[in-house]
């Protein structure tokens, strides 16, 4: 039994955000039919973000393609796209027109800005949500420029939309009632923030972020091991971890003198501390750096790079990782599982990449129930395309 | 639906903020032998975050605490949420323990590696887990860390790690309870902090897997020249008269941007029209656009370019959002006075389109010993509730 085994998908999605909402649908089981067209597939640039779903094409510029989309929604749960506000209702994509076809139907739109307000059809990325959100700006190291921080704020934002629809979704299950869901990415990278602005709000200042420094940790941060761009990220907030690590540097006499023996003297002596813990770090591979250390009970871990993810034995053991056994040559070699594992959540056996239209026939024969030519004169048209 | 959320760390702490939005009843236990993490006493964040949420403290390490959790895990909520560092939620009820006597509880344990695999008992602050996700490998990102490969991996800011955990657990108990009424059963849900921050660089690794090219920091510089931005050249950080703005676009981006600088001219110049030559001599290009954003302030270039369909934004501080007026229009903070007359700004979930608790009525804790919630909790009336704590076996916040 997967959670939403049952559930249609309309994903008419594109790049990265709302294809990892309708991803994480198709992952708890859902049936996600992708719409796309092969100028649009040629784009794509996260293919694994579509694995799994199915494939059907449709022009969605044509003045025809309004009617049989609504054709399609009208038996279909749920329908997302990420476009901005004026081009989804240039496309007949509003709410109003699209619950027409379904009034169950629950629509997600993901955008910069929302449908509301003055900037309702500012265009964005990754980034720009992350510098509205005020995520940027404190973000980096000092003396440089803020970072830019790039595609995690999709998949953020994608993460949000996903929690919408499943709220929206339980609702349904106890009122029947559909909904219409806005999502602004801006808003959900302002929540990335909220130390900062709640703070600001509490006490007039907001909090400042050196790096990997934090206020309490010392030493704290990421220090070179042995090795090209190896690093390992140590935290001491406490005497005993204190102790421990020095135990583990071979130097307890650290612990034991007075310059160092309270987390204020050791938050004084910052630089030097980082000095002591760098030099002993860098005679070591990473993971001799965290085993002796967790072994001590002080928290610890590797800073990785994605090879070192896909090399971890734990990773693996955990199942986080599922390599589709029915993989075609354009297809991706591993696919990440959701963190939130459920009996029965997870990839299928067959979890191909779909390419553009293969499943024209299941989506717009059969389920739609067009017939062998009018579907061949949709496609010769440009409807279907 | 009722959550006891017994977090150490702000993840879980979100988790419940997001679930108490969403209408759910939240009662938090708290460790009283501990002064950290969420629960950080004094903390504006940890306050902020326990915003409608009904709060008791009790000694998770004595005996009578751990039956008290056992007591109400196995009778009241729908959801238990157990976050922190395996020690701390080892010291709670296993799943099996309540489940046999609620056979439709929702159970969700969230630690920094996941409660399977060699790494189950490691300890970590959201600074290890943010590390060990991959994600940090990433960052610095942007042209001027182009040239600082040295620089180590950089965590996000503040608490955000945290939030992307808070954000899945929420998922996760969405999944569960939908899943739960098709099925009529709880789930046990081990949710590991390392795979959700993971998670959120999926494309990372799905390429290194695919293409067998590590993405490093240099390579999300945005120069133009090589991994994932060659694609987009000259996109990135750029310095303006009063800050910085982020600027990002493939080529049809170009034109527009010197027509509203005033330089349609430049276009002719094959370094600008070219796209191969536009990423070859990105950091030269980029240095006389920098020259000529010092003519504006980052608001001008902001709305300036919008306006053009560029897709560019000032970095604005997290302070400068209550002043931010698309989101004054969506009605994303709304301000009402809390019990000492200050305006305090209440925040709703990114969306609208779901019926939310924001606002009046989140700010307090309810009426301690009497609070009617305590009662069905607990299974026992207001004297008993009074009794437990005249007996030091729990305290009770009276509210914020």
């Amino acid at each position: 039994m997967t959670v939403l085994r049952g559930l249609r998908v309309v994903d008419m999605t594109e790049v990265l955000m709302g294809p990892a909402t309708a991803m994480y649908l198709r992952l708890l089981g859902a049936e996600v039919i992708r719409i796309d067209t092969e100028a649009r597939q040629r784009q794509q640039r996260y293919p694994a973000f579509n694995a799994g779903k199915r494939n059907a094409q449709l022009n969605l510029k044509h003045p025809e393609a309004i009617a049989l989309l609504g054709r399609l929604l009208a038996l279909s749960d749920v329908c997302i796209y990420n476009m901005r506000p004026a081009s989804a209702e240039r496309l007949g994509l509003d709410y109003e027109s699209l619950v027409r076809f379904n009034p169950q139907l629950i629509v997600l739109s993901e955008s910069t800005s929302g449908w509301d307000g003055p900037e309702r059809d500012y265009t964005g990325y990754a980034p720009v949500f992350a510098a509205l959100g005020g995520v940027s700006a404190v973000s980096g190291y000092p003396g440089y420029p803020p970072c830019d921080n790039p595609f995690w704020p999709d998949i953020e934002s994608a993460n949000w939309g996903l929690l919408a629809l499943l709220g929206a979704l339980y609702r349904r299950d106890l009122t029947g009632h559909g909904a219409f869901l806005d999502l602004s990415a801006r808003e959900a990278l302002s929540l990335y923030s909220i130390e900062g602005w709640v703070e600001s709000w509490a006490t007039g200042q907001s909090p400042q972020y050196v790096a990997n420094a934090r206020p309490g940790v010392s030493p704290g941060g990421v220090y070179p091991c042995a090795g090209d761009d190896k690093w390992v990220a140590i935290s001491i907030t406490t005497d005993a971890e204190w102790a421990a690590l020095t135990e583990a540097m071979g130097s307890p006499e650290l612990a034991a003198g007075s310059e160092f023996a309270t987390p204020a003297a050791r938050e004084a002596r910052r630089e030097e501390l980082n000095d002591l813990v760098s030099s002993w770090t860098g005679q070591l591979s990473v993971m001799e750096v965290v085993e002796e250390l967790q072994r001590r009970d002080v928290p610890a871990a590797p800073s990785s790079s994605a090879s070192d993810l896909l090399g971890s034995a734990h990773l693996w053991d955990r199942g986080f990782f599922t390599v589709p056994s029915a993989a075609g040559p354009n297809d991706s070699a591993i696919i990440l599982t959701p963190p939130w594992r459920l009996d029965g959540v997870g990839v299928e056996e067959t979890w191909g990449i779909p390419a553009a239209g293969q499943d024209n026939d299941y989506v717009w024969s059969q389920l739609v129930g067009l017939s062998k030519s009018d579907l061949a004169e949709l496609q010769r048209s440009g409807v279907i395309s | 639906v009722t959550v006891l959320e017994v977090a150490e760390e702000v993840g879980g702490c979100f988790a419940g903020w997001i679930l108490a939005r969403l209408g759910a009843t939240v009662l938090r236990v708290e460790d009283s032998r501990e002064d950290r993490g969420a629960r950080g006493t004094g903390k504006p964040l940890s306050t902020y975050l326990n915003q409608g949420k009904r709060t008791i403290a009790v000694d998770l390490a004595s005996r009578d605490g751990r039956s008290l959790v056992r007591q109400i895990g196995s009778t009241w909520p729908d959801v238990l949420l157990a976050e922190g560092q395996p020690a701390f939620v080892d010291r709670l009820p296993p799943y099996d323990e309540l489940a046999r006597d609620q056979s439709r509880l929702i159970y969700v344990t969230v630690t920094p590696f996941g409660r399977t695999g060699s790494w189950s008992q490691y300890r970590a602050t959201s600074h290890e887990v943010m590390h060990a996700s991959g994600a940090a490998y990433l960052q610095p990102s942007g042209p001027a860390y182009a040239q600082h490969p040295e620089l180590p991996p950089l965590s996000w800011p503040g608490v955000a790690p945290e939030v992307t955990v808070g954000v899945h657990v929420a998922i996760g108990v969405l999944a569960a309870l939908i899943r739960r009424r098709r099925v009529g059963r709880g789930a046990m849900l081990d949710i590991s902090k390392q795979e959700c921050l993971t998670t959120s660089v999926r494309n990372s690794v799905e390429s290194y897997a695919r293409d067998n090219e590590v993405e490093k920091r240099e390579s999300h510089a945005g120069t133009g020249r090589q991994g994932p931005f060659s694609h987009y050249p000259l996109s990135g950080t750029v310095r303006c008269r009063d800050g910085f703005v982020t600027l990002w676009g493939v080529t049809g981006f170009i034109a527009p941007l010197l027509a509203w600088l005033g330089h349609e001219d430049w276009f002719a110049r094959p370094e600008w029209s070219d796209d191969k030559r536009r990423g070859e001599q990105a950091d030269s290009l980029r240095g006389e656009l920098e020259t000529e954003f010092q003519r504006f302030d980052k608001e001008t270039i902001y709305h300036g370019l919008q306006r053009r369909g560029i897709g560019v934004a000032p970095m604005r501080k997290p302070d400068e959002l209550f002043s931010d007026r698309q989101l004054a229009a969506r009605g994303f903070f709304t301000y009402e006075p809390d019990s000492a007359g200050r305006s305090v700004p209440f925040c709703r979930l990114p969306f609208v389109g779901l019926p939310q608790i924001v606002g009046q009525g989140t700010a307090f804790h309810g009426s301690g010993a009497a609070d009617p919630v305590l009662h069905h909790a607990l299974g026992c009336s207001e004297p008993d509730v009074q009794a437990l704590v005249d007996a030091g076996v729990l305290s009770v916040e009276e509210g914020i």
